[in-house]
C-alpha cells in the first residue's frame, strides 16, 4: 500500500488509456489514417470521448495543473484529428469543376450585375466624356502612359514579336492582372468599398485611354489588339469585383447568424468566384501575350473572342441551366459524405 | 481561447503573442527572398554569361512569375501542407487553427492570406496589424474574415505529468503531523514541483525559498511551530496528503 495524492491516483488509473490515445494521435498526424490498424480506427473516437470525460472530471476535482494541461493538450490534438478536414478527393475536385464553379455566376448574378454596372458604367461615361472633350484624358491618365499608348497603336501591328518577348508579356499580364483580381476580392473586406474602388478606377482609366486612342483615329489598331482577350479578361475582372462585393455584403448584412458564422457559410461561394476570376484572367493573359499582338488576320482574333464567349456561355449558363453535371451528382456526394461520417 | 467540442467538453488554446507572430512573419519574408533568389540565381548567371537579350527576357518572365507566386501562394501552400504552419510559424512554434478548433481547409487559408494586402493598404497603413493589437484574440482582419486564430502550437510537448517526488528526508523520520485542513491539489502541485527542482537552485536561494514556502504552508494549515528543516516539513506535508492506493 502506497500513499499518493489524488491527482496521482487519477493519472495512474487512466494513463494507459491516455497513452493509447496519444500513440494513435502521433501515428495519425505523422502518417495519416491509412497507417492505423482496423482496431485503432475503431477505438480512436471512443478513446477520445473517454478522455474528454476524464478532462471534465479532472477539472471538477480541481486536480494538479500539470494533469489538466496534459489532458487539455491531448484532447485538443485528438479533436483536431477527429474533426479534421478530409483529404481532397478526386470526386470533390470533379464536383467543384462540374457543379460548383459553373453555377457560380447564376448563383451570384446580383453581385455580377452590380460589378459589371460599376465597371462598364464608369468606362462608358468616361469614354463619352473624353470623346466630347479630348483634353480630359490628360487629367485622368498620366502623360507618359498616354504617349506610350499612342506609340503602341499609331501603326497597325507590323512585326511578329519573338518567342522570348511574348513569354515575358504573358508573365507580366498574369502577374499584374491576376494580382489586381485577387486584390479587388481582398479589398472587398473593407465593407465592399475597396472592390468598388478598383472597379470604378479601372473603368475610368480604361475608358479614358480608349476614348483618347479612338479620338486620335487609332481605333482600328486598338480594337485589333484587344478583341481576342477582351471577353475572358473583362469577365474575370467583373467576377473578381463580384467576389469583393459579395465579401463586403456578407460582412455588412444583418442575418440571424453571428457574423463569423455567416461568413463561414458564405466562404465556399466567394472562394469559387475568386477561383473563377483567377482562371479566366490567367487564360486571358495567355491570349493577350501570344495571340493579340500577332500578325494573324483579324478574323482569327475575332474567332478567338467569339469562341471564348461561346465557351463561357456554355459553361456558366447553359450547363448549369440544363441541370449540371450528371443527374443525381448531388445525391452521390451527400452519400459519400455520410459514408465518411460513419 | 476556449473551444467547446461536440461532446460539450471545453479545452483551451493559448493565443500566440503579437511579437511571436511578427517574428514568424519576418522569418517567412526572409525565406521568400531566399527562395526567389535561389530560383532566379542560375538564370541570371546564365543570361549574363551569354550577354543575350533573349535570355534576359526569359529571366525577367521567370522572375515575375516567381514573385507573383510568392506574393499570393507562399503562405497558402505552406499552411495547406504543414497544417496551419509556415516555416516561420514552425520556428516560432505557433499554428493557425479555426476558431472552432477544426483543422484548416483551402478556402479558409485563401481567405486569411489573400487579405494580407489589407494589412499594408496605403490608406490605412498596417490596419490589419493594428486590429490584431486591440482584438482580444489578436486576430488580423484576415483572421476575422476566415474565422481563424493563431495559437501556440501544442504539438511537440505532450508528456504525462511526473509524480516522482524526492522524499529522501522522510526515510529517516516518519513522525506524523497533525493536519486539520487539507491543501488543494494545486498547492500540492507547487510543493511537488519545488521538491523536485530545488536542487537546481543555488543552495542559499533554495533554502530561502524552502523557508518561505514552508511558512506559507504552515499559515495555511494553521500550524504554529516555527523553524526546523523546511524541506523535511514540506516532504512530510506532501506525503501526508496522500490517499490510500492499492498497488
Amino acid at each position: 500500500m502506497a500513499s499518493i495524492t489524488k491527482s496521482e491516483k487519477f493519472v495512474r488509473s487512466k494513463k494507459e488509456q491516455w497513452e493509447k490515445l496519444h500513440r494513435i494521435v502521433i501515428t495519425l498526424s505523422a502518417r495519416g489514417f491509412g497507417s492505423l490498424t482496423r482496431e485503432e480506427i475503431l477505438t480512436f473516437p471512443r478513446l477520445y470521448r473517454l478522455t474528454c470525460a476524464d478532462l471534465a472530471e479532472a477539472k471538477m476535482l480541481r486536480l494538479a495543473p500539470d494533469v489538466l494541461d496534459y489532458l487539455n493538450q491531448l484532447v485538443g490534438q485528438a479533436h483536431k484529428l477527429l474533426y479534421s478536414f478530409p483529404p481532397l478527393r478526386k470526386r470533390e475536385v470533379a464536383v467543384f469543376f462540374l457543379e460548383t464553379l459553373p453555377g457560380i455566376i447564376l448563383k451570384n448574378w446580383v453581385y455580377v450585375v452590380l460589378s459589371a454596372l460599376f465597371f462598364f458604367g464608369s468606362f462608358g461615361v468616361t469614354y463619352l466624356l473624353v470623346n466630347e472633350n479630348p483634353s480630359l484624358a490628360n487629367l485622368i491618365v498620366p502623360q507618359t502612359v498616354l504617349s506610350q499608348m499612342e506609340n503602341s497603336y499609331r501603326e497597325p501591328i507590323n512585326e511578329e514579336r519573338s518567342f522570348e518577348v511574348k513569354n515575358f508579356m504573358v508573365s507580366f499580364y498574369i502577374q499584374n492582372n491576376v494580382s489586381i483580381a485577387f486584390a479587388s476580392f481582398a479589398l472587398g473586406a473593407l465593407l465592399g468599398l475597396g472592390a468598388i474602388y478598383i472597379l470604378i478606377f479601372n473603368g475610368i482609366f480604361l475608358g479614358a485611354i480608349t476614348g483618347h486612342i479612338v479620338g486620335l483615329g487609332y481605333g482600328a489598331n486598338f480594337v485589333n489588339f484587344v478583341t481576342a482577350h477582351s471577353v475572358l479578361e473583362l469577365t474575370g475582372l467583373i467576377l473578381a469585383g463580384a467576389a469583393g462585393l459579395a465579401l463586403g455584403y456578407s460582412i455588412i448584412k444583418a442575418t440571424p447568424y453571428t457574423r463569423g458564422e455567416w461568413l463561414r457559410l458564405q466562404r465556399r461561394n466567394i472562394f469559387t468566384l475568386v477561383a473563377a476570376a483567377g482562371f479566366l484572367i490567367a487564360a486571358a493573359a495567355l491570349i493577350e501575350g501570344i495571340i493579340s499582338p500577332s500578325l494573324i488576320p483579324y478574323r482569327y482574333k475575332l474567332g478567338v473572342a467569339v469562341l471564348s464567349l461561346l465557351m463561357l456561355g456554355g459553361y456558366f449558363f447553359l450547363w448549369p441551366l440544363m441541370g449540371g453535371a450528371r443527374p443525381g451528382a448531388k445525391r452521390e456526394r451527400n452519400e459519400a459524405v455520410r459514408a465518411l461520417a460513419d | 481561447m476556449i473551444i467547446e467540442t461536440p461532446e460539450k467538453i471545453r479545452f483551451s488554446h493559448q493565443i500566440a503573442e503579437f511579437g511571436t507572430r511578427i517574428a514568424a512573419y519576418v522569418i517567412d519574408q526572409l525565406l521568400q527572398l531566399i527562395i526567389a533568389a535561389l530560383l532566379i540565381w542560375p538564370m541570371i548567371g546564365y543570361s549574363v554569361s551569354l550577354t543575350a537579350p533573349k535570355m534576359t527576357y526569359l529571366t525577367a518572365a521567370f522572375l515575375l512569375i516567381i514573385l507573383f507566386l510568392m506574393r499570393w501562394f507562399y503562405f497558402v501552400l505552406f499552411e495547406l501542407i504543414m497544417e496551419g504552419q509556415s516555416p516561420g510559424k514552425k520556428m516560432m512554434r505557433i499554428r493557425v487553427i479555426r476558431d472552432n478548433g477544426d483543422s484548416l481547409d483551402l478556402e479558409t487559408i485563401v481567405f486569411r492570406n489573400f487579405l494580407r494586402i489589407i494589412d499594408g493598404f496605403p490608406i490605412v497603413p498596417l490596419l490589419g496589424g493594428f486590429i490584431a493589437l486591440i482584438d482580444p484574440l489578436s486576430r488580423r482582419l484576415g483572421d476575422m474574415v476566415a474565422n481563424t486564430i493563431v495559437v501556440k502550437d501544442m504539438h511537440h510537448r505532450l508528456r504525462l505529468p511526473d509524480f516522482e517526488v524526492n522524499l529522501n528526508r522522510l526515510q529517516e523520520d516518519r513522525e506524523a503531523l497533525l493536519i486539520k485542513q487539507r491543501l488543494s491539489e494545486n498547492e500540492l502541485y507547487i510543493i511537488r514541483r519545488f521538491l523536485n527542482e530545488y536542487h537546481k537552485l543555488p543552495a542559499a536561494k533554495g533554502a530561502e525559498l524552502a523557508r518561505n514556502l514552508a511558512d506559507q504552508v504552515r499559515k495555511k494549515l494553521g500550524i504554529e511551530t516555527e523553524g526546523g528543516d523546511s524541506l523535511l516539513f514540506l516532504e512530510r506535508v506532501y506525503h501526508q496528503h496522500g490517499v490510500d492506493h492499492q498497488e
